[in-house]
This record gives C-alpha cells, structure tokens and sequence, in this order.
C-alpha cells in the first residue's frame, strides 16, 4: 500500500482521504493574480485533490465585513461542498455582527473567522455577539493565534472558558512558541490546533502530536496567500503514524462541523 | 520520481538559547527518508557561527565522508588579513569540491560596498562560482546593486517569504543572474507555477529549508505544481546541476 509520504512525494492524488482544510481566504494582496480568488482556490485544492476547504473572504479588505463575506457566499454557490464558509466578522458594531453572522448562518456558512491583526483583541465586546451564537450553536471558530504575538496566551484563557460550546480553532498552532499552543489545549478541550504557517518548523508536527490529544489537531492551509500543496507537506512528511496523518487531514475536521447544531 | 538536489540545507549551527544542534545523521536521515539524493550544505543555523575557517574545515569534512553533500562553505572578504586570501578561500573551496558560496555581510559584518568585498565577488564571478544569499544578509536593494555590479555572478536568492512576489518578479525579471531557492519559507500561493510563468523554471532551484523547517513541505509544492514535469525536473536538480557545473574550476 502507497502511503501519504510516499503519495506525496510522487505527486499522486490524495482525494481518497477526503481531506479538510480548515483555514482558507477569498484575497487580494501583494500577489500578481488576476483571475477569482474562488478558482485559484479550488484549482489549489484539485491540484493534490483536497476536498473541502472552510473559507473565510478579506477579499474587500477587511473593514468591509458585509461585502467580503458576499464574496464569500458566491464563492459557495459556485463551489458548493467544496467551499464551505466563515463569517468574517469586524466588530465595529455588536448589533451589526449579530445580523451578520445570523444571516450568513441562514445563507449555509458553517463558522465564524476572528482575526486580531484588525486591530481588536477577541475580548472585545463587538465580537460577543459572534461568540455567543458560536457557543449556541456549537460552530467553529477559527482565530489567528500566532504564537507569542497578541491573541493567544493573553485572550484565548479568557474566552475559552466564557463559551465552551464554541469550537475554537486555533490558527498557525506550532509556527513559534509551540508551548504556548500547547498549553492551551491541553488546558481547554474546546480548542483546536490548526497546522498553518509558512516556514513549515521543523519539528512542531510531532512535537504536537506528543503533546497534546490527537484529536484536538486538524490542518489547514492559509491558502491563499500560503501554498497549499505545501502545507500539505507537513503533515505527508512528518514522523508520525499514518492513522495519525488521516486524523488530522480529515477525521478530526469532520467531527467538528457534524457538531454543529442547525 | 523527480530527483531532488537540495539546494538550502545545513546543519551544525546553533541558535542562542536553543540545546539542539543539527547534525549531519539528522539531515541524512531525513533525506533518505523523503528520496532527497544530494544537498548542497552550509553552516545551519548560522546564528551563532562565529569561527567561519572552523566551521568550514568541519563542513569540508564532513562532505568528504558523506557522498550525498557537497560543501557550500562560508566566504569573507579578506582586507583586515585575519583569514586566508580571496584566491586562497577560492582555491580551497575549489580543491574541497565545493559547490557554492555563501556570503553573509549582515551576519559577519561586513559592507557589500565594492571597496570591502569587490575582489571576493570579482573573483567568485571570475570563476562563476554560485553565491547563496540569504534574504535576511542582504534585503532585495543590496540584492539587485551586487547582482548589477556582478552580472556573470550566479546568484541564489533564499528564506525568501511568501509576501514578497511584487518586488521579487522585477528583481529577477531585471537581473538574469539571479536565481531562487523555492525552500521554505516559500510557501505562496501558485508560487512555483507564477515565477516559472514570470522568470523561467530555470531560475528556481529546489531547497527545503533544513534545519529552520521541516524537509517535506516543498517537495510537495513542487512534485503537486502545474508546471510539466520536464519543468519539475529541473527546478528539482537540473538547474543546481547546471550551475555547479558552470564553476571554472
């Protein structure tokens, strides 16, 4: 039997796995495309056979929250399965962030995204609303948590906690400081390692997967911008049991969204 | 299978506050494990490299007992007259097998102006011996002023971001002799597929970043990438081949 390393090395699909992609973005950037975020996306996913991405849309820059997440939506309609979204949330405005994520939720979007690097830590009241109907309606959320940058260590113990029907994805998970990652999840069991980052660490793959329970781990991309068949190399090379790789590409990602309620 | 020459590896090196020291049954450990055949090697991290001559004479050494590395040893300018000759670093690097160069003039602290380190890039262009630049040594302006001053001399751009893409293209559009180690932490979106569109397949080498990143991540970008697999073949080894095999030896 071909394994994952052995698949990946060749260059071979991997859509048998079904693998889920928990951290995508609709972007533009410093980045010479033209065409649809959406379609370079999907072309990304076909290119080693990834399933299904959860996406979440900076495509208008991020104070524009409506507007990025109706890319969003018709990036869904086009790629449906294939594109399953987040409600980018701005918390300017805590009414608007209810409407928001309940008329997204209404549209089919399966989670919420904070990102910090807008300038609000996730204490934040604007962002209250999004996490109280994340913790109703048991929805992951996906948050940049770079480790030792503002986010994590300081924020995460504090809204852990406050929602824990909240599946709380925490993004870049072994990039730097992996204690901290570690941590937190071992200290919190609504919250999940997600593998994204571009300098692939080496060695944080098997350091998490010793650290801390399996099952607490999934992968993702951060494509775009980042380079998804090269974040799928972590976890295809990493010195790790196979079963092990298959839990954290797919298993574990597909427990998280049949948990959320309708 | 593609065959995959490693152009942005090493080992040996130390980070201030880290125990772990790379070492060479490490990085052929991994290779074997992941069908790496040849890496071109320096002194990784280079952090706290302060002796370069040792650390040289350790990475010649090494080479000489492991067949899959080839020496890339660290070069310095020689005007205080503390450490060999130009010609004398040219000469042994020569005589050694080497395969390239690595300059450092942020880490060992020195100016790229031509009247420091104009006789060693003169004499490495000379000889068209490849020269790795790390992108933290230099920043993309020094990058582009040396790659002008010294346009038959190889140049390969490396640790290179995934933020980079719009100055990037230009710097390499503009100055042929520059080239691109695709090693982490290179992860851009469609970046394989973009620069071989934009500057060639010839210009990308493939490198995985050890010991900063784990060896696996840019053997997938480039064994999944839409390019063919001519173009594949040579980012993965033709293209260091070709440059090695360029040095006037």
């Amino acid at each position: 039997m071909t394994t994952l390393l052995e698949k990946g090395r060749l260059g071979e699909s991997l859509a048998e796995y079904e693998i889920v992609d928990m951290h995508a973005h609709l972007m533009r950037g410093p980045f010479p495309w033209q065409e649809s975020s959406a379609d370079h996306l999907v072309r990304a996913m076909d290119q080693s056979g990834v399933k299904t991405s959860l996406v979440s849309s900076l495509e208008c820059a991020g104070f524009r929250m409506e507007a990025c997440n109706e890319v969003m939506y018709e990036a869904t309609q086009k790629y449906p399965g294939r594109l399953l979204g987040y409600v980018y949330v701005w918390p300017g405005d805590p009414e608007a962030v209810r409407a928001e994520v309940e008329r997204r939720l209404e549209q089919g979007f399966v989670g919420i995204k904070m990102l910090v690097l807008m300038g609000y830590d996730y204490t934040y009241p604007g962002y209250a609303p999004a996490f109280e109907i994340a913790n109703e309606r048991r929805l992951p959320v996906l948050l940049h948590t770079y480790g030792g940058q503002r986010g994590l260590a300081d924020q995460v113990p504090t809204i852990a906690p406050r929602y824990k029907d909240a599946n709380l994805v925490l993004a870049h998970a072994g990039a730097q400081k992996v204690e901290e990652h570690i941590q937190i999840a071992n200290e919190h069991e609504n919250t999940y390692l997600e593998l994204c980052g571009s300098n692939a660490t080496y060695g944080a793959i098997e350091t998490l997967v010793e650290s801390v329970p399996l099952e607490r781990i999934v992968w993702g991309a951060d494509d775009l911008p980042l380079n998804m068949s090269h974040q799928l190399g972590k976890v295809l090379g990493a010195d790790i049991p196979e079963e092990a790789k298959k839990q954290i590409l797919s298993t574990n990602a597909r427990r998280i969204l049949s948990q959320i309620r309708k | 299978m593609i065959e995959l020459f490693d152009a942005q590896a090493g080992f040996g090196g130390a980070r201030r506050g880290q125990p772990w020291i790379p070492t060479v049954e490490e990085l052929l450990g991994h290779m074997e494990r992941l069908s790496i055949s040849r890496a071109l090697v320096r002194t990784d991290f280079e952090e706290m490299d302060g002796n370069v001559p040792l650390s040289n004479q350790i990475l010649y050494e090494t080479c000489a007992r492991h067949g899959p590395l080839m020496a890339c040893p660290t070069l310095l300018p020689a005007g205080c007259g503390d450490v060999p000759s130009e010609q004398e670093q040219i000469d042994e690097l020569i005589k050694n097998g080497g395969g390239a160069a690595t300059i450092r003039p942020e880490r060992d602290s020195w100016s790229i102006a031509e009247w420091c380190c104009g006789e060693l890039l003169g004499m490495l262009e000379d000889r068209r011996v490849p020269v790795l630049c790390r992108l933290a040594n230099f920043g993309f302006e020094t990058m582009a002023d040396l790659a002008g001053r010294h346009p038959e001399l190889p140049m390969v751009l490396f640790q290179v971001g995934y933020r980079f893409q719009r100055t990037l293209i230009p710097l390499m559009k503009t100055f042929s002799n520059v080239h691109l180690a695709v090693g982490s932490p290179f992860s851009v979106h469609r970046g394989v597929e973009s620069m071989t569109e934009q500057v060639g397949a010839e210009r990308l080498l493939f490198g995985t970043g050890f010991p900063n990143s784990d060896m696996m991540p840019p053997i997938t970008m480039l064994t999944y990438a839409e390019i063919s697999d001519a173009d594949k073949q040579l980012i993965g080894s033709g293209n260091l081949d070709r440059l090695i095999g360029g040095i006037r030896r």
